[in-house]
């Protein structure tokens, strides 16, 4: 693999981490488009990336491809800081203007968010120009029920967010939680986007790549072992989301570990559901995993991000 | 495999060195990240290495960065 995909000058990817997702930057002359926007807690350097991104040019529109933390968590800031619109899934259009804090799975994941009121709406088989490009989005729920990517025939890009990554894709959260046909959908979406031409994916998470029908393979391959087991798919969605916390806080008191598995529901739901564990022997299990995977590791009474 | 970013997900600019309190890459490098050669990334991580000595912190993994 090539150090770095050769994407037109109308497109910059800014590639975060995994507590901020990806941002695609997109020029049109003297305007552009933002699709992403990272977690809140990152919004300051995002706004910064954009300014030196944008060359002088108006952000006149900022674009998600689905509404969790990672991906909507700088709208705010970057609406406060360029005056641009917001366009958001047509499936997130309530749960956005009602503020859902359930729907939009912060309260549900215990994560943060600031507010923000979108101005329009997208949704699948809709095109619109952006970076000199023609984008059609497709419907792709799985990870999230309304989730966007978004494509580029003529290039061949695919901006897949978190429902293609470069190996696997974002939790299922709807068949974790019980509330929806997550492993179905997410195969629908994978057999659905496994029918495009792409050449170049565009992740939510990682750096853009280029071999799709193995990254493709290897979703498939993921999502054969959820439903095979769903406690796997379970520990998986656990593991994903402490670590997701632990980048943000950094540090979580091993004492208040049980009592905060116990409170907040995706925890709660995927022990109940899949594994069936006290919780302090999912507090157990967590830790060890965590410090196996070289994610985390105790010191004194706090469990620290490595 | 190119070379991996060195984010950890502590992604704040500090205002003292204009450098990212997480990475010590600076905006520019941040920006220019996902179309730099391997050439010019080898570069920023080898600044990042001196910024981070300057600094008295531990050199960074060279492993990619946590996985979600």
């Amino acid at each position: 693999m090539s150090a770095a995909l050769h994407f037109p000058a109308s497109l910059q990817v800014f590639e975060r981490g995994w507590l901020s997702a990806n941002n695609i930057l997109l020029t049109d002359g003297d305007e552009a488009t933002l699709i992403d926007s990272g977690y809140f807690s990152h919004a300051g350097q995002t706004v910064e990336l954009v300014r030196v991104g944008l060359d002088g040019r108006k952000l006149r529109r900022l674009i998600n491809t689905h509404s969790h933390s990672d991906h909507i968590g700088g709208n705010a800031a970057l609406q406060r800081s360029f005056g641009c619109s917001i366009t958001i899934p047509a499936g997130m259009a309530d749960a956005v203007a009602n503020w859902d804090e359930d729907a939009l799975l912060l309260r549900t994941a215990a994560q943060k968010c600031e507010r923000f009121a979108a101005t329009s709406l997208l949704q699948g088989g809709d095109r619109f120009v952006a970076g000199e490009l023609e984008w059609q989005a497709i419907a792709v729920p799985g990870h999230d029920m309304d989730a966007l990517a978004y494509y580029n025939v003529e290039r061949r890009i695919l901006i897949s967010g978190d429902a293609l990554w470069r190996d696997g894709f974002g939790i299922l959260f709807a068949e974790v939680l019980g509330s929806g046909d997550g492993l179905g959908e997410a195969r629908r979406t994978l057999e659905a986007i496994g029918r495009l031409a792409v050449d170049a994916v565009i992740p939510g998470h990682g750096a853009p790549f280029s071999d799709f029908d193995e990254a493709l393979e290897r979703a498939f391959a993921r999502l054969r072992a959820f439903e095979d087991d769903g406690a796997r798919m379970a520990r998986n969605a656990i593991r994903a989301c402490v670590t997701f916390a632990l980048l943000d806080a950094r540090r979580m008191s091993l004492d208040e570990l049980p009592q905060y598995l116990a409170e907040t529901p995706l925890y709660r739901e995927a022990n109940a559901r899949f594994l069936g564990l006290g919780v302090d022997a999912l507090a157990d299990w967590l830790i060890s995993d965590l410090e196996r995977a070289g994610v985390a590791h105790r010191e004194g009474t706090e469990l620290v991000a490595s | 495999m190119s070379v991996a970013s060195p984010c950890i997900n502590i992604c704040h600019m500090s205002p003292d060195t204009g450098w990212c309190e997480g990475c010590q890459r600076n905006i520019d490098e941040i920006t220019r990240w996902s179309r730099a050669s391997d050439a010019d990334r080898h570069q920023i991580l080898l600044a990042v290495a001196d910024r981070r000595e300057l600094l008295g912190l531990a050199p960074l993994a060279q492993s990619e960065g946590a996985r979600v």
